[in-house]
């Protein structure tokens, strides 16, 4: 079972109790997601821009961490082309990253793929809990 | 040698007990009845800080009702003493008909009451919203607008939205508890200058001498003003832990309202630019909300844990409350310290003293 999907039943299990075991479980459970987003957030990616010349690094939260201009760079482009040459490699990376997030959300929520998410049911739920309080 | 004892400045004194007496319990009931706190309002992990909130409530509750009592039954002791100094049994046999004086029933206690009073409603609905209300609100839009960036982003959006629902909650009651415990607060203080000034009154402008005058002091000093005293460290440990908590979900709600439509902003943008450039410039974008909705699930995770931490915070604040609880339970609790029904009065012992007031001052020249 995944961090999230732990703590998701835990939510559940204890939505209507007030056990303190529980509600202990629960803020471990919610530390663990935490902890897991943090490792995730920090993990980097690394890509090219077409001319495969120049190469960004961006952690998965989209913070740049290096980008490599090879030498043919410098000679190849002008002051605008290598400007635009960087932002599309920070721009592939950072697509790449938004994938790789969204990877790492399918094992992280333990949803499979081809599985479906009912939103109604979200959004009832949502509701009942709202309306609850 | 005469009486040495002032009986009509007893008997002001005496009447002052009884007149504050009551006058303490009617000023104390509406700020310990704002006190009470809706189970709506406290979030699910609350680290034990709903029963130690209950617990100090009823406490508080029955101890200040009991406390009125107690101020009244001494009044009526001292009026007792005055009558009978002033050779005026008579009085006596009419107000007590020749019995000791009685405690005075004891305080039923009453549970505080977590439900959502019609106040509370017609507040919100003045208010236009709640937390929840802004919650709901802001989650169904983040819902809608992230369906096309997978079913995981919205199975985990939508199960950390049903947990903020759960745990970041109004915190508007917290301030109404604060007010209220501060309106406790200034009756409280007051009765810590009131009480001591009767008992002067009574000892001086009553000039009163011998065993009863220090029984009578003794009464209020070692039982009475100790009393009111960890009263007061209650009251102000509760009135503290509703401002710490009341302060912490104001910036949750805030955080987490501020942090979602920046979100849904993000989102939505991604959502437009692919509308309009048939999804041509769509990566970028949809990279950037991937990345904000993956930021936005690791600050509400962390939202929960620190606002879980605030509560835990409380909760360890609430072993000062359970010290307060402990000391008003060795003043007015029964032989097993507890606050209960028949415990909350003047126990046989000291009603004993108090008869004794009377009894061992009736010829102060003899001693």
């Amino acid at each position: 079972m995944s961090e999230f999907a732990d703590l998701n039943d835990l939510l559940d299990r204890y939505a209507d109790s007030s056990e303190e075991n529980g509600l202990r479980r629960i803020a471990k459970a919610a530390t663990a997601v935490r902890d897991r987003l943090a490792t995730l957030m920090a993990q980097t990616t690394t890509a090219e821009d077409p001319s495969g010349l120049v190469q960004a690094t961006v952690r998965f939260d989209g913070q740049v961490t290096s980008v490599y201009i090879s030498s043919h760079a410098a000679r190849r482009f002008d002051g605008a082309g290598l400007g635009r040459a960087c932002r599309d490699a920070v721009l592939a990376a950072r697509e790449q990253a938004g994938q790789a997030l969204a990877d790492e959300m399918q094992q992280l929520s333990g949803v499979r793929p081809g599985d479906s998410v009912d939103i109604d049911a979200h959004l009832a739920r949502l509701r009942r809990l709202t309306e609850g309080a | 040698m005469g009486h040495t004892v002032d009986v009509p400045g007893l008997r002001a004194a005496a009447d002052g007990y009884v007149t504050y007496g009551n006058e303490f319990k009617g000023s104390v009931a509406a700020g310990v009845a704002q006190c009470s706190l809706p189970w709506t309002a406290i979030p699910l992990v609350d680290m034990g800080f709903k029963a130690a909130y209950g617990n100090a409530y009823e406490a508080l509750d029955l101890s200040t009702r009991a406390l009125g009592d107690i101020l009244y039954t001494i009044g009526l002791a001292l009026t007792r003493v005055a009558n009978h100094y002033e050779d005026n049994d008579a009085a006596n046999a009419q107000m007590f008909q020749g019995k000791p004086i009685t405690a005075p029933t004891s305080p039923e206690p009453r549970e505080m009451s977590g439900t959502a009073n019609l106040p509370d409603w017609l507040r919100l609905g003045g208010e236009g919203g709640s937390a929840a209300a802004l919650i709901a609100w802001a989650g169904r839009a983040l819902i809608v607008s992230s369906v096309p960036f997978g079913v995981s982003f919205i199975g985990i959006i939508g199960s950390l939205l049903g947990a903020a629902a759960l745990n970041v909650r109004d915190p508007l009651p917290y301030f109404d508890a604060y007010e209220g415990w501060g309106q406790v607060r200034s009756v409280l203080n007051e009765a810590a200058a009131r009480v001591p000034k009767l008992c002067n009154d009574v000892v001086y402008r009553g000039n009163w001498e011998g065993d009863g005058k220090d029984a009578f002091y003794a009464c209020i000093n070692n039982d009475i003003a100790p009393t009111m005293a960890a009263m007061k460290d209650l009251n102000n440990d509760m009135q503290t832990a509703c401002r710490e908590a009341g302060l912490s979900l104001i910036a949750s709600l805030a955080l987490f309202v501020s942090a979602t439509l920046t979100a849904i902003a993000v989102v939505e943008t991604a959502n437009t630019t692919a509308e309009l450039t048939a999804g041509v410039a769509a990566p970028e974008a949809a990279a950037i909300a991937q990345i904000t909705l993956a930021e936005w699930i690791g600050f509400v995770t962390q939202l929960l844990i620190d606002v879980g931490a605030v509560f835990g915070g409380l909760s360890v604040g609430a072993a000062q409350v359970g010290q307060s609880y402990d000391t008003l339970k060795a003043f007015l609790g029964g032989r097993d310290q507890k606050l209960e029904v028949g415990s909350l009065k003047l126990r046989p012992p000291e009603l004993a003293r108090i008869q004794d007031w009377e009894n061992s001052w009736k010829e102060p020249e003899a001693t």
